[in-house]
Parts: C-alpha cells; structure tokens; sequence
C-alpha cells in the first residue's frame, strides 16, 4: 500500500485521569492521545458531538498532526434528516487531512481534493472514496454504513499516511465504537437528554455502564460454581422466547455463567428474569463480545446486576472522555459545570469536558 | 339536557327486510360458540386475573423496581405454586393469621420488603379464610360501587348531548398535555374522550404505576393517568354544564386489571374487544378469552359500557369482501359479554367505513351495513368508526369522505361515533385537526338530523340486497364456527385474514390451571348478583 | 434515489413528472419562435403556482398558543411574514380553547428553488416493470431471493409491509409474494428486532424489509438503529440487504441509520423490488460488500 509514514499521534504519558476531573485541566486531544482510531458516539442528535470533533480537529491541526476523518452516517449537512429546524455546523478541515466520503458529497463541497483510492463500499448516496484535501474547505462527510467496513476504511486512510483517524458516529450508531473498529471512545451528552440535571445525569450514567461493562474475570473458563460456560444458541439468544429460556436454564442447572456470541437483546434478559424459579436464586453472568452487542434501551446493567443478572464482556471499550452540551436547541440550558460535576462523581475515572466552555483549555 | 340513554329501535321500523329466522339462528349459534369458549377457559385463571382480584382489594403502588405490587404478590404466589387456589385464598388466610398484616396492601408490602411468606403461613380452615376473603371483597366492591353511583348521578345531573355521542382520541404521550388536548375537545363539543395508550403497552404483562410524561404512538393506560383526566373533565363539567365521559383501552395482557383500574377511577366507557387482543397483538388465545371473560364481568359490573373493536377487521382485509366477518364477531362479541353479565345497553358493537373509495356505490354498502348493524342489536349502542385505512396525506379527500361518514352515522343512528379528522392518514391528530374533524360532524348531524326517520329502502334495492347478504354470509360464518369451535376458526384465519392458534402467543405462561377449593370472592359476587343497568 | 410522485402511477410518466421528463423540460430549442404556446416556467426560480406562474402562493393553516382576538390575528400575520411570505391574509381563524387559536391563512412565498439544478443524488434507479425484474432475476441472481419483512417493535401497522410482501399488494400491483424471482415471509407487526433477526438468518434472508410507522419521538429511529446494530452484532450485515419504509422514512434517513435503502410514501412493491434485485445482482458481482 506505499510507504507508511504514519507515526503513532503523540503519545504523551496520559495524565492522571483521576485527579481534578471537571474538565478545567484537560485537554481533549491529550486524552485521546494513542489512539490510532478514535469514535466519537452521541447518546442522541445535539448532544454537541460535531463541536467536539471540530474542537479536536482544530486542536490537531494546531500540533500538525494529520487526521483523517469518516463518519457512519451523514454530518455537517445544511439540514437535520429528522428535524429540519436545527442546524448542524459543517466540518472544517485542514489542507493536508484524509478523508473518506462519497464522490459526490466531495465534488459539492467545492473544496480541492486528490482521489486516493476507491472503496467499493456502496452506499445509497454513491461510493465511498478516499482523498486528501488539497485545501482547507468545510466538507459533508458521509463513509460506510456498515461498521464492517468502517475497519477497512480506516485501515486505508492510516496507510494513506493520516496519524490519526477520527469516526464520527451518527444518532445512536454505536457499532463505530466497537473494539474492533476503533481504539477509543468520547461519549457526548446534553441536555437534550434532559430538563433537569439529573435527568441527563441518569442517561448519561447508563449509557456509560453500557460503554464500560466490565471484562469478564480472568477465571471465566470456568465459573465460581464449577462448571463450564454455556453458549447461548443464537436462535434463542434472538427468539427469546421465555419457554425456551426456561429450558435453557433448566438444562444447565449447575452453570451460572452464559455466553452469547452475538447480539445480547433485552428481551433475553427480561426472559431470564422471568425464569426466575429456574434460577433457584442464583446470580447469573451473562457474557457478550463487546459492549457493542448489548442491546439496553429500558434498564441499565445496574439495574440488571440488582436483580441477580450481571453483564460482562471479552474485549472492552477504552472511553476516554464524555463531553457535555448544556444547551438542547430552541428548548433550554442547564449549568455545564453542575452538570459536568455530577457526571464525574457518578462515573470516576472519564474527564468530563465542555469544549465550549470559557474554563476549557 | 338529561343523561345519555338508550332507546330501543323499534323493529316495526326495519328498513332492511330481513329474515327473523336467519337472525334467530345467528343468535343460537353465537350462543353455541360462547358456550364452547366457556368450556374451554373452565377450569382456568391468569395472572392478570388474579391481580385484577387483588387490584380490587386496594392493592397499588410499585417497588423501586418499578414492579407494580400486584404483580409482585401475585408472583410470589405463583413461584411458590399456589396460584391454582387463587390469590384470594393465600390473601384471605394471612389476614386470618395475626402474625401478617391486616390489609391486602401491607401484605403486599411486606411480602416485597421479603419479610412475609404467604404460602408458609399456617393455614386457617377453608371456610373461615372463604368467609373472611369474601366480606373483604364485599366490602371493597362495595365501595367502588357506591362511588361509581355517584359518577351516574353526576351524570344525570350534568346531562349529555342525545346520540350519536362523539367520541375523540389524543394521545401526546404525556398525561398533562392530554389533559389540554381533552379540554380542547370538550370546548368543541366532544362527549367521550378516549386517551390512545403507548404502543408498547399491549404487550406488557403489568400495568405501569403512577402519572406519565413519555409514551410512543400514546399515553400509558395507567390508575394515576385516568385520576388526572378524570378529575380535568369532571372540573370542565362542572363549569360548563355538561358531563364529559371518559375511555380508555382494556386490550392487552392485562383487560381486566385495566378494567378495574377503570373502574375505580370513574371511566365511563372502555375499548373491549373479545379477540382484538388475540389477533392483533398476538396474544395466546386461551388466555386471551380468560382475561376477556373477567375484564368484562368487570366493566359490566360497575356500569361501564364496552366497545368492541369489529373496525380492525377492516384495516387488515377488504371491507366490502370481509363485511360478514364484522356481523359474525359482533354477534359473538355480543353473546361473550352477555355471558360476563354485561347488559346490552352497555355493549357498543364495532363497525367502521372502510371501504375503499373507489368503489361504485361503495357508499350504499356502508348505508346498509351501517343500518344493518343498528337493527340486528337494537338494543346496543352501536359505535361507528371513521375511514382510516384508505386515508392518506390529502387532507381534503380525507375530509369529504368523513363527511359522508358522518351522514350515515346520523341517518343510520348509531350510538357513539369515532370522528373522523382529515389527519387521520397521517398522524396522530393535532390539536385543531379534532376540532375540525367536530365541526364536520356537527354540521351534518344538524343538517340532516331526521334524515333517517324519512328514508325507506327500496325493496330489493342496491341497500337492502347488500345488507341480506351480509347477513347471509355471517349466518353462514357463524355456522361454520358453531361447528368447528372457535379456536379452529382462529386457526383458520377467519377474522381479519389473521390466523392464531391455541398453542401460541404471548402470555401463554401466564395461564394457570385452578386447583379444587380455588377461590375468587370478585367472579362470584359479580356473577352472581344482577348486573348494573 | 427518485421517489414517485404522491397520488400519480409511477408508470404513467404523462401524469406528472418522472425523472426523464425532469431532465428533459429544458426550453425546446428546436421550435419554431412564432409558434403560440404557453408561458414555460423558469426553471432555475421555481415558486408555488395557484392563479398565474410565479404568483408564489400557499395556502397554510396552523394552531398558536394564544387566546383568540385581534392580537392573535396580529401574530399569526407576523409569523407568516417571518416565514417569509408577503401579502399575508388570514382568511378564517377560530377559538379552539381560551389559549389556543386556529388559523387558516394565504400569502405569497418569496423564496424559490432552482430546479434545474437539482440533482439525482445517490443510485440512479430506473424502475422496472414487474416481467423486466423477474427477467433480470432469473438473469442475474437465478435462484429464489428470499425477502423477509414485519412491522417492528412496538408498531402495530402492518399496512405499509402488507401492501410490499402480500400478494394482493397495492393499489393493483402485486407484492413480492406475487413474483417468482421471491420468496417472501410476511412476520407480520409488533415484532421484536431480535426475532425478526432469528427469522431471517433462520430462513437465510437476501434482504430485511422493516416498516415503520409510529415516528413520536423518534420511536421509529431507535428501533430502526437497533436492528442494525443487531445485524452488526451477529455479523450477517454483508450478508444481507437493509430496508425501511414507512410514511416518514426518507432515502436520506435510511442511509443515516445504515440501511441499504429507504422507501417512502408513495413507493410500489415493483420500486422495492427493483432494488433488491439490483443490488443484490450489484453484491453478488462484487464478489462481498466489505473492501478488499
């Protein structure tokens, strides 16, 4: 694929993330320092995710390291898919930075740019390619569908010689933050996702349990009880089937501990509450791949370990930051430095940052 | 301006010359098929029965699980194996033992904190716990009925428009601002206001507790809900005067614990259909038939007048083919209520104009299943619901074609009428479209107010051919499922062209065989007393 | 991808405008300069048209938050003007509440679009007849592509998936069930994203068809994201072809949600059809949808 120049993004020992956690210290693009492939995922639309990664575009550029930035899904259109009263800013970049999104979002945006390699990754609103800006300019991007694909294109923009490639996820497209696909995660939340404080802070602390469901313990061949992990059939695992469940566990009476190789649904856990009986009152683990295949949109893993059901994964997701949005457009404003204060007190350990905030560095 | 009654079509007015005959083996055959259904669902509860039971008992509230406490008492019992003696039986022992609480509620209670085993207690004799249970239930049915009196005289007092009653939908998803959308339409004239529930709800094994702000496609059918509408219209009656009636939906896995909650809270009509249910959300037949059979002792019980819910038949099959359908059901909906006790002057049967609009004369064969429906069961107030199927985002087709709606809903003289508002293809309906939708039903129920009184049909017409052979075909319907059983019927994708059968569906594990000595103090005392008039 | 004009049969091009005759209503060079014909539209400055081109009227009607009078009237003239529309007439409003007032108003848009200009952004689809797709099926594909399809989640309207899967179709054109070029399974409506998923890898799907219908808050989106994310999860997204359609799911939305395609209002089982086979021809050429 020619001559990689690609150096790994400054790699500077990463501060100690515990201390001083409001955001005031940190800076976003120190935090995301060693990741070669950084998602960006918002917990919903305007939770200011297209300003972080202007902010860590911007910050990059000003390092001169070299970006290369795709997204799943449209961003920096001119109008909102869903809700045409909001606007969305365009995503500037630098001469010099990789991009990949279709041809003809490319040749609208009018901004100079050398062709670098086709994809063959099709999507509805053409083929995706790979380029490099010969000018700076404002750039609709729009990469694979697929976060199969998403891999093999980041994989081309790195060899292309970008340092560090940036992926933007749109709505709730998690599938971009999974281990597979990217190095690390920056979460963005808002008060779009709530009136009040808490109401944010009680989405944002599900979604980052979801994010940071923990790795299944090291003795995971075989479970406190003794015996072996049982694979959940897929047929099961997505039916979910209460009778079947119950069978399920009734068959594996002596195991505690069940995988699930791939999609992990909420119905299937609703389902192993239910078989409570069968459960004889012992805690369950159930095990995904990534956090990625966990599927919870009505309780979170909390709330799920409270009722006997905990939720491990193999590989994990390195979440590197949260950044916040105080204001929900045309609705309301909350405090950013409440709000980012009790996000850090209820998930230690993850800078809490507002990149528009006056205190940001 | 008095309250709303309903008065008997007089059949020496038939329009339609149909054959008494054909009806009266209709009728039989309906009765055949709800005995058969009552064999079958013999000898079995539910789950939501049973909460239904304890519902009645004053049990609420939820745990900070946010698991309603029925569910979690009645649970219990279920997972210690007892539920086939009823929940009556376990809760009438532990208020006979010293050691437990002294009201179903703090059992409740306790048994959530953990610290109560109900089915560990020591048992009383049978006939104590039997004596002790049913005063119980005496007492708090009793005072739901007391109270729901007091909601008729209200009614009487405020007085209603004469039929049809207009009846009119909002759901935002948010209680508070239904509450401003009901205003809106008791302002422009509404007489029922039905609050459409969140699309997740039919398929929830519990009734979600206290006051919403968040639903999909609705609003949470829940006790706190009906409080805070109940009490925004009672207060609109009061300074306007006039009574506004309140609905909602029993459908789902929990009909007669929402029936109760309906109860409780004042609702005057509710959406109850003996296989909306089963059909239409894929819920296990048996259980289906056992809730319905109980939520409608319920509503019948304490006043409440049921809808059915024949128009779904026509969004999913063609109406001018699957018209026999829609007789058939109505009459077996109609024998299945009367088995509950529900008098007739309570059962609203379902029929709905959805014939697609190009077709020739399709408005003669609305006239005269319309009219068709009003004679065969004169003594039910008949509810009549708008085009939806065909309706689209062209606003003004939409428009016209309620307008025709609403003149065969007059000049037929159904008894409740869903209005028809221009949106309707598109979404739920804005604050002004109900309005709007009222205005066009006002106008042309004014404007040809005695229309139906001055039309005959012609003998042997378009309208009267139609309506025989509607009849026909249901008779023949109805035959058919007399003969095979209503279950094979179901499996055979009769209603609706949606085939369902006895082994599948939601909510199968939420069956529970009964035990001999099982015990249910509310069956009893509602089936065996006269039903309310 | 072009989406078929509302209320107009697709095949019909004479009923209003296909993607052919849009490209081709430039001024016809070619006719003779003295020949009597009516005024032709300005392309690049096209405005709304009621009594005579360019007239730029619309007729709006909305609901504000205010009690009925003559400063309501006052601030629905306003906001028509800051719509941007001149000449603002209310022709009728009318107390809905004591805090709401419904208004019906005209006035005459200032804005234009410049259609020539407008693009068929994404795949250039032409539309096969029902004989041209099972022809190009049996060419392409040659075997029974299998097509699995449901209302999903909580929605309960299975009208939109009835009228693509069963066989009575729509409006007199059949559904898929129809064609031998597929195998279809209709789920039905209310069906959950994980036992749609089971179904179709059970049954070996070429492509996913999901309608949805109920959009409050964005209902539709989340569930829509999730089966995609399932898909992802269980590894089969190169296997298969996504679909959505539903009253207010645009092309657009679907591709930001990672679908393969989204159908509209409007949409004809052949126009689901074409695609499938399309694409799936398109895939099979491709050897597998990932890079390299």
């Amino acid at each position: 694929m020619g001559d990689c120049h690609a150096q790994s993004p400054p790699d500077k020992a990463r501060t100690d993330r515990s201390a001083d956690v409001n955001g005031a210290n940190f800076n976003i693009v120190e935090l995301i320092a060693g990741a070669q492939r950084m998602a960006l995922v918002g917990l919903a639309k305007n939770t200011g995710k297209t300003q972080t990664l202007t902010s860590i575009l911007t910050e990059l550029a000003s390092v001169g390291v070299r970006v290369g930035v795709s997204s799943i899904g449209r961003d920096g259109e001119e109008w909102d898919a869903i809700d045409a009263r909001i606007e969305k800013p365009t995503i500037h970049l630098e001469r010099g930075s990789i991009v990949a999104s279709t041809d003809a979002l490319l040749r609208a945006s009018g901004v100079e740019h050398e062709r670098l390699a086709r994809t063959r990754v099709r999507t509805p609103l053409g083929e995706v390619v790979i380029a490099r800006l010969s000018e700076s300019g404002a750039v609709e991007i729009a990469g694979p569908s697929a976060a199969e694909t998403m891999r093999a294109v980041c994989e081309e923009m790195l060899a292309h010689g970008a340092q560090q490639v940036l992926i933007d996820g749109s709505i709730d497209r998690r599938a971009a933050s999974a281990p597979s696909v990217a190095d690390g995660l920056v979460m963005a939340t808002g008060a779009v996702l709530g009136e009040s404080v808490d109401e944010v802070l009680a989405k944002t602390v599900d979604a980052a349990d979801l994010i940071r469901l923990p790795a299944v313990a090291a003795a995971g061949a075989v479970d406190a009880a003794g015996a072996t992990p049982v694979t959940i059939p897929r047929q099961i695992a997505l039916s979910a089937a209460p009778g079947q469940i119950a069978a399920l566990l009734r068959d594996n009476a002596r195991t505690n501990t069940f995988l699930i190789d791939g999609a992990l649904s909420e119905r299937l856990l609703q389902g192993l509450l239910a078989a409570r009986r069968e459960r004889d009152g012992h805690e369950l683990r159930v095990v995904a791949r990534d956090p990625t295949r966990v599927f919870l949109s009505e309780h979170g893993p909390r709330w799920y370990s409270r009722q006997g059901i905990r939720i491990e994964v193999l590989e994990t997701i390195d979440l590197r930051a949260i950044t916040v949005n105080p204001v929900a457009p045309q609705s309301h404003r909350l405090d950013s430095h409440a709000l980012r204060e009790a996000i850090s007190a209820a998930i230690p350990g993850v800078p809490v940052i507002d990149v528009l905030d006056p205190e940001y560095y | 301006m008095r309250a709303y009654q309903w008065e008997e079509l007089q059949m020496s007015k038939s329009k339609l010359n149909l054959d008494q005959g054909v009806i009266a083996e209709c009728h039989e055959a309906a009765e055949q098929i709800a005995g058969q259904v009552a064999k079958e669902i013999a000898g079995k509860t539910s789950v939501s029965v049973e909460r239904t039971v304890v519902r009645l008992l004053g049990v609420d509230g939820a745990n900070e699980l946010g698991a309603p406490l029925p569910n979690v008492l009645v649970d219990h019992v279920r997972d210690s194996d007892g539920l086939g003696k009823g929940i009556a039986y376990w809760l009438g022992n532990a208020l006979l033992d010293e050691g437990a609480p002294d009201t179903p509620q703090e059992i409740a209670q306790a048994i959530d904190g953990g610290g109560l085993r109900m089915c560990e207690l020591p048992r009383a004799q049978e006939a104590a716990i039997r004596e002790r249970i049913k005063s119980e239930c005496e007492r708090r049915l009793g005072e739901i009925k007391s109270s729901t009196e007091d909601r008729h005289e209200r009614r009487e007092r405020l007085g209603e428009k004469p039929p049809p009653l207009r009846y009119v939908l909002t759901a935002t998803g948010n209680v508070y601002e239904d509450v401003e959308h009901s205003l809106a339409v008791a302002e422009a004239g509404g007489d029922i206001v039905a609050v459409i529930r969140s699309t997740a709800q039919s398929l929830l094994d519990y009734v979600p507790y206290g006051p919403t702000t968040e639903g999909y496609g609705g609003t949470f059918a829940t006790q706190a809900n009906f409080e805070i509408m109940r009490e925004a219209l009672d207060e609109w009656g009061e300074r306007n005067g006039r009574y506004v009636r309140l609905s909602s939906f029993c459908s789902g896995l929990c009909m007669p614990e929402i029936a109760a909650m309906g109860a409780i809270e004042g609702l005057d009509n509710m959406v109850n259909d003996a296989l909306y249910g089963i059909l239409y959300r894929d819920i296990n037949p048996v259980r289906g038939l056992i809730d319905q059979r109980v939520s409608r002792m319920v509503n019948g019980w304490f006043g409440v007048t049921i809808n059915t819910g024949e128009d779904n038949y026509l969004r999913t099959a063609d109406a001018v083919q699957a018209a026999p359908s829609v007789t058939a059901s109505q009459f077996i909906n109609r024998q299945l209520a009367r088995d509950s006790g529900v008098p007739d002057e309570q059962i609203a049967l379902g029929d709905a104009f959805e014939i697609d609009m190009g077709v020739v004369n399709g408005l003669l064969y609305e006239w005269a299943q319309a009219q068709l429906t009003r004679e065969l069961f004169s003594g039910c107030p008949v509810k009549y619901m708008p085009p939806t199927r065909h309706m689209d985002g062209n606003l003004y087709r939409t428009h016209a074609a309620d307008a025709m709606f609403n003149l065969v809903t007059i000049a037929t003289g159904q008894g409740i009428q869903t209005i028809g508002v221009p949106t309707e293809g598109i979404f739920t309906p804005h604050i002004h479209d109900r309005v709007i939708g009222m205005e066009g039903s006002n106008y042309v129920f004014e404007t040809a107010k005695d229309l139906g009184e001055e039309i005959e049909f012609k003998k042997g017409g378009i309208v009267q051919t139609r309506a025989q052979e509607v009849l026909k075909g249901a008779h023949e319907l109805l035959g058919q499922i007399a003969g095979e059983g209503l279950f094979a019927a179901l499996g055979r994708g009769v209603f609706g062209d949606v085939p369902r059968h006895a082994g599948e569906g939601r909510g199968i594990e939420g069956i529970v065989q009964t035990e001999p000595g099982y015990l249910n103090p509310v069956s009893e005392l509602m089936s065996g007393a006269p039903a309310h008039a | 991808m072009q989406k078929p004009n509302d209320a107009h049969d697709a095949e019909l091009p004479s009923n209003g405008p296909s993607a052919a005759s849009r490209r081709d209503s430039r001024p016809d060079e070619t006719a003779a300069p003295d020949e009597m014909t009516a005024p032709k539209a300005d392309l690049t400055k096209v405005k709304p048209y009621a009594d005579h081109r360019g007239d730029g009227i619309v007729q709006l009607s909305f609901t504000l938050p205010v009690p009925y009078g003559l400063a309501a009237r006052k601030a629905a003239m306003e906001l028509a003007g800051k719509m941007g529309l001149e000449q603002p007439e209310v022709v009728h409003y009318q107390r809905l509440t004591d805090e709401c007032t419904y208004f019906v108003m005209f006035g005459q848009c200032t804005q234009s679009v410049d259609y020539a200009s407008l693009g068929e952004e994404g795949l250039e689809l032409e539309y096969m007849s029902e004989n041209e797709i099972e022809a190009f099926a049996h060419e392409h594909v040659g075997r029974a592509i299998v097509v699995v399809g449901a209302a999903t989640g909580t929605d309960t309207h299975s009208v939109g998936i009835d009228a693509m899967l069963n066989l009575k179709g729509y409006h007199g054109h059949h559904g898929l069930e129809g064609y031998k070029a597929f195998q279809t399974h209709n789920l039905g409506s209310q069906v959950a994203n994980g036992e749609l998923l089971a179904r179709a890898i059970e049954l070996g799907a070429d492509a996913i068809l999901v309608s949805q219908t109920v959009t409050q808050q964005n209902l539709h989106v989340a569930n829509l994201t999730e089966l995609v994310e399932m898909v992802e999860a269980e590894g089969k997204r190169g296997q298969m072809i996504l679909c959505c359609g539903g009253p207010r799911v645009s092309n657009e939305l679907a591709k930001e949600l990672g679908y393969d395609a989204g159908f509209s209002k409007g949409t004809y089982p052949s126009h689901v059809a074409s695609f499938i086979v399309r694409e799936l021809a398109a895939r099979t050429q491709a050897g597998a949808a990932a890079v390299g």
